[in-house]
């Protein structure tokens, strides 16, 4: 195992020539073998950031550090970094092997060491079969394999992997999926992984960056990005959520959020004044059909039935939620329900 | 059945017109160039190009001329295609359409450029006797004059043909040389110029069948250079060589047909 | 490290070098030529005795036919052609049968005149019909043939590049025959590239020399061969005073062909 390196990303803005602030503020701390995951939407600035670090990109201001060094001035070609493209930029003219070894090439390495070290990756990428064929005689996953053996080659300080799933199809992309991320810890190298697809992110990451309009609105275990949201950007972005509106108020003595349907403290460590209103967010799975007397009444909207479930859309106390119930019971626009909901799992903004 | 009739009339004409004035006169070339005394078959016309010393000396300065005039060609126009394709700077537009400009004259234009240059009373005479007191660079009716004349109307069309494909280039490829460790020339080198290898060669092939077959040029810069157009050409008018004659066309039109397929399927391999 | 430093910036100095000496070596000659047709005489610098329109006066004196002359030849060659050359493209990328060897065997022999020598299609003609030569028809009909190929190619590539197929069976399906749907709903669509094809067509045209080299006669030249006969005869002033007129034509015209390049690619 190589020398793992930590990645710090101080204060890093870009802007463009013509006005556009893609990156604003960005610090991140990219711990020793540690995969981080930057999701967001498409123009969130996740790749621009990726190619900031990678070097493809010059910084407005800001520092990067890999380690104790400073790298933002270091040309691209000397940060050592392993960038996977999405659409994987293979060398057209070169076959699978001169690919490969194309950057031990640059380092005038002994012929038979560059051999070595290429049959050895082709070995671990299972890409025996492919070893002498072009680029454009391979599928797309043969392809992403291929790219990735390429960046390895270099035995790079750092992964940067810019949506290197997103140009497979559905299938393929599931299965990789597993692959890479099994690969990626194998490896321990500190990767760095752009994706807009949360199913990858949640699969892949150790920690997620959520990115919105070129600022990270969190950083986070996903398991913490996902049932406890620091901002509405990040609760409605990722999986199914429930919006409703609340309002703060003190009861005896404490501050309380009355969502309509509950009251419950709150534990939030934000400065809310009685009477301020609050967003809260459940997610679908944590509201069930219940008959007994502690669910919540309401009154059915809509019901899609969808195979394995119905998606109801209930009223609860003025405010409209969604959720699933199971196949076995039909429902009627109108008809009365309760719901229960667990008020533990009730997120607030 | 009428609109069968109409859809004939479309082509008809044309098909009239190539059959007639097209098809049908190189054919009679193509007869003529294989004539020989008192109307027998013989190859003879198109061995003479090698076997008599003055067809094989205008063959010899074509295809020497071509070639140099070609490999020329290919550094100065890639060089010049590169950087504009990678720059954006103020009236760039205007610079292109400056510098591609000459493809639209015909070659004896070209050549009065190159007299305007380097004739005796030319610009370059005129420049180097106003510093050294001496006027150096009349060589316009020579053979490096027409060297140069070659290079003004070869130059614009492929710096337009390498142009277009660099602006395509995927830039990624530079990218993905450069994460792994090549600085920009050899990321060019070692990526981008192999990658564009088939335009490079199709446009070389192109500038090199234009250079073989051009005449006007020539006609209006040598004296006593010789090259096998305007030695088709003396051939025709003065000794009335006919089957000579045809044989020179035929064989330059072969070459020149060759090179555009050449050209065609290596581009379209893209 | 350092030693990589001094090359890669002697290398961009020679760079920068190499396209400005192209660059002036291309624009020069042009300048000078327009503005040395206005002196009084080319010695050792070009206005030592002033400036004058006479060369221009001898120019139209001796060689004004040629102006008219061309100019015919070249309208006509242009008409010929965006008529021909549009139905021709037309009639073959609708055929249902795009692919069968016909086709594209009479498609290649239609675009061979663009890859043959000028001279050798001069010469062909020439031997094939010289009782024509003197009517200047032959002139005429070498330039239809060497320019057809462009406009084939450009309506070829307008009519393939928005799937023109569709259009034509709908407009069949409305009731429309083959030259209803020609006249008014094809050529109305690609008219940009018909334009800049037909642009294009002049300008080739304009200046065509090989091939009309073979065919002319002192009664029926063109621009280009009078130009050539200037060069080749009178001084240098009348030369480039013959050239500047050419350029009157050409430089507008190349304008203009940009300005309608750049309206297709949008």
């Amino acid at each position: 195992m190589q020398d793992q390196v930590e990645v710090r990303i101080e204060h890093i803005n870009k802007v463009y020539p013509d006005g556009t602030n893609a990156l604003k503020d960005i610090n991140l701390v990219v711990n020793r073998g540690e995969i981080v995951v930057l999701l967001g939407p498409s123009g969130c600035g996740k790749s621009t950031l990726l190619r900031t670090i990678g070097g493809l990109e010059k910084k407005t201001s800001g520092d990067i550090y890999f380690n104790e060094t400073e790298i933002s001035s270091t040309p691209v070609e000397k940060r050592n970094v392993g960038f996977v493209f999405q659409n994987y930029a293979l060398f057209p003219t070169m076959t699978v092997r001169q690919n490969i070894g194309f950057g031990l090439k640059l380092r005038h390495m002994e012929k038979s060491q560059v051999a070595a070290k290429v049959e050895s990756l082709i070995k671990m990428m299972n890409l025996e079969p492919y070893a002498d064929k072009k680029p454009s005689q391979l599928s797309g996953g043969q392809q992403q394999r291929v790219a990735i053996a390429r960046v390895l080659a270099i035995e790079p300080k750092v992964l940067l992997l810019d949506e290197p799933l997103t140009a497979l199809d559905a299938k393929l992309k599931e299965h990789l999926r597993i692959e890479l991320a099994q690969m990626l810890r194998r490896l321990g190298i500190t990767a760095i992984y752009v994706t807009h697809d949360q199913m990858e992110a949640m699969a892949l990451a150790d920690r997620i960056a959520v990115m919105h309009n070129g600022v990270i609105e969190q950083v986070d275990t996903p398991q913490a990005i996902y049932s406890a949201p620091a901002t509405e950007f990040v609760a409605q972005f990722i999986g199914q959520i429930n919006k409703m509106k609340g309002v703060a108020v003190q009861q005896d003595g404490q501050l309380m959020i009355d969502a309509g349907f509950t009251r419950l403290p709150y534990t939030g460590g934000r400065e809310i004044k009685a009477g301020q209103e609050v967003t809260v967010f459940l997610r679908p799975e944590d509201m069930t059909l219940s008959d007994a007397a502690d669910g919540v009444p309401a009154t059915v909207e809509q019901n899609v039935f969808m195979g394995g479930y119905y998606h109801i859309g209930a009223k609860i106390a003025d405010q409209t939620v969604y959720f699933q119930a199971p196949n076995t019971r039909r429902f009627e626009p109108g008809d009365s329900i309760r719901i229960r909901i667990d008020n533990e799992k009730l997120i607030v903004i | 059945m009428k609109k069968k009739l109409i859809n004939l009339l479309f082509v008809l004409p044309i098909v009239v017109l190539f059959a007639l004035f097209f098809l049908l006169p190189m054919g009679l070339l193509a007869m003529r160039s294989f004539g020989g005394e008192e109307g027998s078959f013989t190859f003879g016309n198109y061995t003479s190009i090698i076997t008599n010393a003055r067809y094989f000396k205008a063959l010899w300065n074509s295809l020497w001329l071509s070639v140099t005039v070609t490999l020329a060609t290919l550094v100065i126009s890639g060089v010049i295609a590169f950087f504009l394709a990678r720059r954006e700077f103020k009236g760039k537009n205007l610079y292109m359409t400056l510098i591609t400009f000459p493809v639209s004259l015909p070659g004896v234009v070209v050549g009065f450029m190159i007299i305007i240059l380097f004739g005796t009373t030319g610009v370059i005479p005129m420049i180097t006797r106003m510093i050294f007191g001496k006027g150096y660079g009349t060589f316009a009716y020579t053979i490096t004059g027409i060297f140069f004349a070659y290079l003004y109307f070869s130059i614009p069309k492929t710096v337009m043909t390498i142009y277009g494909s660099v602006v395509e280039f995927d830039v990624r490829l530079e990218e993905a040389a450069r994460t792994v460790g090549a600085n920009e020339q050899q990321a060019i080198f070692r990526v981008v110029i192999p990658t564009l290898a088939p335009v490079f060669i199709s446009a070389s092939a192109l500038a090199f069948c234009t250079n073989m077959s051009a005449f006007g040029t020539a006609f209006t810069l040598a004296n006593q250079f010789e090259i096998i157009p305007i030695l088709m050409y003396t051939e025709y008018t003065n000794n009335f060589n006919i089957s000579v004659a045809s044989a020179m066309a035929i064989f330059i039109g072969v070459v020149c047909v060759v090179l555009n397929m050449v050209a065609r399927v290596l581009l379209e391999r893209e | 490290m350092k030693h990589y430093n001094i090359m890669g910036k002697i290398l961009k100095i020679l760079v920068y070098a190499l396209i400005v000496a192209t660059t002036l070596f291309l624009i020069v000659p042009i300048i000078f030529t327009i503005l040395g047709s206005f002196s009084a005489y080319w010695g050792k610098t070009m206005f030592s005795r002033g400036l004058t329109l006479q060369w221009y006066e001898y120019v139209f004196y001796y060689y004004g036919h040629t102006i008219g002359l061309t100019l015919e030849i070249t309208c006509a060659t242009v008409l010929i052609n965006v008529l021909l050359g549009s139905m021709t493209a037309y009639r073959l990328t609708m055929t249902p049968n795009r692919n069968s060897k016909w086709i594209k065997l009479l498609e290649e022999i239609l675009t061979l005149p663009a890859a043959i020598p000028g001279i050798a299609i001069g010469l062909a003609l020439a031997q094939a019909y010289p009782d024509l030569r003197r009517s200047g028809v032959l002139i005429l009909i070498g330039h239809v043939i060497f320019t057809f190929p462009l406009m084939f190619r450009a309506v070829t590539g307008a009519l393939r590049a928005k799937d023109f197929k569709s259009i034509d069976e709908c407009a069949s399906t409305l009731g429309a025959g083959p030259l209803r749907k020609f006249f008014l709903v094809i050529m109305p669509a690609i008219r940009v590239s018909v334009l800049s094809g037909a642009v294009n067509t002049f300008m080739l045209s304009l200046g065509e020399f090989n091939i009309t080299f073979f065919l002319y006669t002192p009664f029926i030249m063109t621009l280009p061969v009078g130009m050539y006969e200037s060069y080749a005869s009178l001084r240098i002033e009348v030369g480039s005073a013959f050239t500047t007129l050419f350029l009157a034509f050409a430089i507008p015209l190349t304008y203009l062909m940009n300005r309608l390049n750049r309206t297709k690619t949008k």
